[in-house]
C-alpha cells in the first residue's frame, strides 16, 4: 500500500509539474442525480485520487446576511487510512460576486467538525438544509471572498459508517476535493490557485494532518496556510478527558469511527456489551447536538465486555496502536500554521494542544498559537474573524514570523469540571449596551467597560448571570442647553432565565436582568448637581435570544426589545422634571455581549 | 329690555361656565415676564432663586388639581412649569417634528407627576382632603397618561390601585372600582370573589 502511495505522490508530482490539473486524465464528469441517489455511488473501475465522479447544482443556506453563492454537490475519488480507495462526498461553494484580489480566487478547505455518524448529518445535507451549525463560519470565508470547500469526510456514502476521528482519511479527503472541485464545469476554480486549510475540533485534527501529509499526498496543492483548532492532536489524553464527561459522546463516536477504519484492531463486536452494542447503534443514528445529550458523562465502562475501564481498553495493544497512530505532531508543518484553543474547552483539552505546538515548533514549523479565553463551541466561532484575517495575510503573501519564541507562560485549562451538568460559562463578557431614551429621542452608551457574565447551564436549562456597568457621564443633546449626566446602572439581583439547545443547533435564551438606574450627578459645564435619585423601582430587561448556536461566539448574541422606565424617586426638586424626561414605556435596549480578545502565546 | 339683559346674563354665565370648564390654557395661569436661563454662564445662576422658583411652580401644581389636563398650543411657560423646567422641556419637544403635540404632552406628564409626587409624600391624615382631592384627579387622568404613553399599562395599573388603596377604604368596592379603572387603561380581568353587593 505504501508503494502504491508513493506512485501515486511521484504521479501527482508529475502532473502538476505539467501544470494539468491532477484528474483531467480521467474521464469527464458527469451531472449525478437530484435526488438522495447521489449518495449511492455508481460501480466503477479504478481512478485516480481526486477524480470528480459526478456532481450537480446545489442550493446552500448559509444565513441570514450571507453572500450570494453557486454551489456544487461533488462525489469524488479518495483514499482511506489504510490506503484504500473510498468516493467521499462534499460541497463546493463559490461566491457570486467577483473575485476582487489579485490572481486566481484563492481557495479554503473548510475541514467539518463532528456533524454526527447519521447520514442525515452530512455537511453536504446540512448546508442544503440550512441547518449545518458551521454555516456562520463557512458564511465568513464566503463572505470574504474565498471558495470554500466542504469535505462531508468518508462515510457518508448510503450505507457507509464515517470513519471518524480517522484523521489520515479525512486528511485525504479534504486533499482530494481540492482537486475534484477543480473538474467541476462552470465553477472557476483553478486548482493552482493559493489555498488554506481551515478546520475546529475533528476539522481541527483533520487540518493539522493535511499538513503533515501534504507534501506527500498533494504535492502539487498551492497550499499557503493552515488554521486549525480544538485539535485533539494527543488521543489518549483526549479520550481520558472525554471518558465520564460532558463530551462523551464524541469518545463514543471515535470508538465507532476508528472501529469502522481498523475493525480487527478495534473489535467492537468483541469489546462492546449489549449496553454498547445499543449505544453504537444508537450513535449511528444521531447528529451531533443529540448524540451529545444523548451520552453526556457516559463512561465506556458502561458498555464494554466485562465493564473494563478506558484504561483497560486503552492498554488493548492494536488498541493502543491504532489511537497513537491518530497522534498529531511527528512531522513539520510546511507552510504557516495558526493554532487555536479556547483556554476553558471541556471537550478537547488545551495541554496537549500546547503540546503539539511544541512539536511543531521543534521540527521548525511556523506556527502562531492563539489562546481564546472560553469553552469549546464559544471558541470555534469566536476565531473565525482572526482565522480569516491570519488567512488573508498568507494569501496576500505577508511573512509571518509565528509566536514559537516566547516568554509568556504557557496557557492552563480554566474549563468546568469534567462530569456533571454542561455548563458554558461567560466570564465577564464585554457588554456592548445602548439604550434609546424614549421623550429625549438620545441614546445612552453604556461604558465599554461593561460586562456580563453568566453560567448557561445547558443540561439543567437555566441561566444564571450579572450586569457590570461602572457609572458613566452621558451628555444629553437638549437644544439651547449643555445637559451633562452622570449616570450609573446597578444589577438588582441576578440576571435568571432558561436557555436550551435543539438537536439542531438552535439556541434558544429567556431571561431577565433587572437594573436601577441611577442618576449621580446633572449640571452645566462645571455646575454640577449631586443628585443620586434613580428609577424608583428596577428596570426590567428581557433578555431573549433565539439564534445558531454560533452566535454564542460572533458577535450575534444580542438581546433587544422595549422595556418601561418607572418614575424616579429622590432626585429633589427636580425629581417631576426628571420623572418626565425620562419615564414611561417605549424606552428600546440593545445588549450585545461576545467573548472576550484572543491573546497569543 | 329686561329680556336683553336677562340673556346678556345667561350668555355671560354659559361663557362663564364655558371658560371654566374648558381644558384649554388660562392666561392667569400663564406667565410673561420670561427672564431666559442662559445655561452658557453658570455663574449667573441664582441657586436659591432657581429653589423658589421650583418650590413656587410645584405648589402652582397643586392648585390646579382638580383641572383636566391642558389642551391646544402652548406658546407661554404655565406657571407650574418653573423657567428651568420650561426651557428644557422646550428644547426636548423642539427635537420632535410634532414639537407643539410633544410640549403639551411633556407639561401635561410634568404637573401629573408633580402631583403625584406630591400626593405619595403626604400621609393620608395630612391635609386629609386635598389629599382626597388630588388623589382622584390622578386616578381620573391616568388613562389620558397611558393614551399619551407616558405610563405603561402595568405601571398605570399599579398607580391604580395605590390610590384606591387610599382613596376607597371599602375592600369589596375598591376590587370593583379597581376593576372599571384597570378597564379604562384596556385591562381587563375578573374578580373571582368579592362581598360586595352594589
Amino acid at each position: 500500500m505504501k508503494q502504491l502511495l508513493k506512485k501515486s505522490a511521484l504521479l501527482c508530482t508529475l502532473l502538476a509539474g505539467s501544470g494539468l490539473p491532477f484528474a483531467s486524465v480521467s474521464a469527464a464528469p458527469m451531472q449525478g442525480p437530484q435526488d438522495i441517489s447521489f449518495y449511492t455511488p455508481p460501480v466503477m473501475a479504478g481512478g485516480m485520487q481526486g477524480e470528480l465522479i459526478w456532481y450537480r447544482p446545489a442550493t446552500v443556506q448559509l444565513g441570514d446576511g450571507a453572500a450570494a453563492v453557486q454551489a456544487w454537490n461533488v462525489l469524488y475519488r479518495s483514499t482511506d487510512a489504510r490506503g484504500n480507495a473510498n468516493l467521499v462526498t462534499g460541497t463546493v461553494i463559490v461566491p457570486t460576486a467577483a473575485w476582487s484580489g489579485g490572481g486566481d480566487r484563492p481557495l479554503i478547505g473548510y475541514a467539518v467538525g463532528t456533524h454526527g455518524l447519521a447520514q442525515q448529518c452530512a455537511p453536504s445535507m446540512q448546508l442544503a438544509a440550512g441547518k449545518d451549525y458551521e454555516s456562520a463560519n463557512i458564511a465568513a470565508a464566503i463572505g470574504a471572498g474565498y471558495a470554500v470547500l466542504v469535505s462531508d469526510n468518508p462515510g457518508y456514502t448510503t450505507g457507509a459508517t464515517p470513519t471518524y476521528l480517522a484523521g489520515r482519511a479525512q486528511a485525504h479527503a479534504n486533499l482530494d476535493l481540492f482537486r475534484a472541485a477543480a473538474q467541476i464545469p462552470g465553477a472557476g476554480i483553478n486548482g493552482n490557485a493559493k489555498a488554506a486549510l481551515w478546520g475546529y475540533s475533528q476539522g481541527g485534527q483533520t487540518a493539522a494532518w493535511v499538513g503533515e501529509i501534504k507534501s506527500s499526498y498533494a504535492p502539487e496543492l498551492n497550499l499557503v496556510g493552515i488554521a486549525a483548532g480544538g485539535t485533539p492532536a494527543d488521543f489518549p489524553r483526549t479520550a481520558r478527558y472525554l471518558e465520564a464527561s460532558t463530551g462523551a459522546s464524541f469518545l463514543l463516536g471515535a470508538v465507532i469511527g476508528l472501529g469502522e477504519q481498523y475493525p480487527e484492531d478495534i473489535p467492537l463486536d468483541e469489546l462492546a456489551n449489549a449496553d454498547g452494542q445499543a449505544a453504537i447503534a444508537t450513535g449511528k443514528s444521531q447528529c451531533v447536538f443529540e448524540s451529545l445529550f444523548t451520552f453526556m458523562n457516559d463512561s465506556i465502562s458502561e458498555y464494554t465486555v466485562g465493564n473494563q475501564t478506558l484504561d483497560e481498553v486503552i492498554a488493548i495493544p492494536s488498541v493502543n496502536q491504532t489511537l497513537m497512530a491518530q497522534n498529531l505532531g511527528s512531522k513539520k508543518i510546511p507552510v504557516p500554521i495558526y493554532q487555536y484553543h479556547g483556554k476553558a474547552d471541556e471537550f478537547i483539552p488545551i495541554d496537549q494542544h500546547v503540546e503539539l505546538k511544541r512539536d511543531y515548533c521543534r521540527k521548525f514549523s511556523n506556527v502562531t498559537f492563539a489562546v481564546y479565553p472560553s469553552e469549546h463551541i464559544v471558541t470555534q466561532f469566536q476565531a473565525a474573524p482572526h482565522v480569516l484575517s491570519w488567512l488573508g495575510d498568507r494569501f496576500a503573501g505577508k511573512a509571518t514570523y509565528g509566536t514559537c519564541l516566547t516568554f509568556k507562560p504557557a496557557p492552563t485549562s480554566t474549563a468546568n469540571p469534567g462530569g456533571g451538568n454542561f455548563v458554558v460559562s461567560l466570564d465577564e463578557w464585554p457588554l456592548d449596551a445602548r439604550i434609546e431614551l424614549n421623550t429625549l429621542a438620545q441614546t445612552v452608551q453604556l461604558p465599554s467597560t461593561a460586562t456580563f457574565s453568566a453560567d448557561t447551564d445547558i443540561t439543567d436549562q437555566s441561566l444564571t448571570g450579572s450586569l457590570s456597568v461602572p457609572g458613566f457621564t452621558s451628555s444629553l443633546k437638549i437644544i439651547g442647553i449643555p445637559l451633562d449626566i452622570r449616570l450609573q446602572v446597578d444589577a438588582v439581583g441576578p440576571t435568571t432565565g432558561t436557555v436550551s439547545l435543539d438537536n439542531e443547533g438552535q439556541l434558544s435564551i429567556n431571561g431577565l436582568s433587572r437594573a436601577d438606574i441611577t442618576v449621580r450627578s446633572a449640571g452645566f459645564s462645571f455646575l454640577q448637581i449631586p443628585f443620586g435619585c434613580k428609577t424608583s423601582s428596577p428596570v426590567d430587561f428581557p433578555i431573549n435570544f433565539s439564534g445558531p448556536v454560533s452566535s454564542l461566539g460572533n458577535g450575534n448574541l444580542t438581546f433587544s426589545g422595549t422595556t418601561s422606565f418607572p418614575a424616579l424617586s429622590g432626585c429633589g426638586l427636580f425629581n417631576s422634571l426628571f420623572t418626565t424626561l425620562m419615564s414611561g414605556p417605549g424606552q428600546q435596549y440593545m445588549f450585545n455581549v461576545s467573548p472576550p480578545a484572543p491573546t497569543s502565546w | 329690555m329686561k329680556t336683553l339683559a336677562l340673556m346678556l346674563a345667561v350668555i355671560m354665565l354659559a361663557a362663564t361656565g364655558w371658560y371654566y370648564h374648558d381644558n384649554r390654557i388660562k392666561p392667569d395661569s400663564l406667565v410673561t415676564d420670561e427672564a431666559v436661563i442662559d445655561f452658557d454662564d453658570p455663574a449667573a445662576l441664582d441657586p436659591q432663586q432657581l429653589v423658589a422658583e421650583q418650590s413656587a411652580a410645584a405648589d402652582a401644581a397643586l392648585t390646579l388639581a382638580g383641572e383636566p389636563p391642558l389642551a391646544g398650543n402652548i406658546t407661554q411657560r404655565p406657571e407650574f412649569v418653573s423657567r428651568i423646567e420650561w426651557q428644557i422641556l422646550k428644547g426636548v419637544a423642539a427635537a420632535r417634528e410634532n414639537s407643539e403635540q410633544e410640549l403639551l404632552r411633556l407639561v401635561n406628564y410634568l404637573r401629573f407627576s408633580k402631583q403625584l409626587e406630591w400626593w405619595q409624600s403626604q400621609q393620608p391624615d395630612q391635609n386629609h382632603h386635598q389629599h382626597i382631592r388630588v388623589g382622584w384627579k390622578l386616578l381620573n387622568e391616568i388613562p389620558e397618561r397611558v393614551e399619551q404613553q407616558d405610563l405603561a399599562a402595568d405601571q398605570a395599573q399599579q398607580l391604580q390601585l395605590a390610590l384606591l388603596e387610599v382613596l376607597e377604604p371599602d375592600a369589596g368596592k375598591r376590587r370593583h372600582h379597581l376593576e372599571r379603572e384597570a378597564a379604562r387603561i384596556g385591562v381587563t380581568f375578573r374578580i373571582e370573589s368579592s362581598s360586595y353587593t352594589p
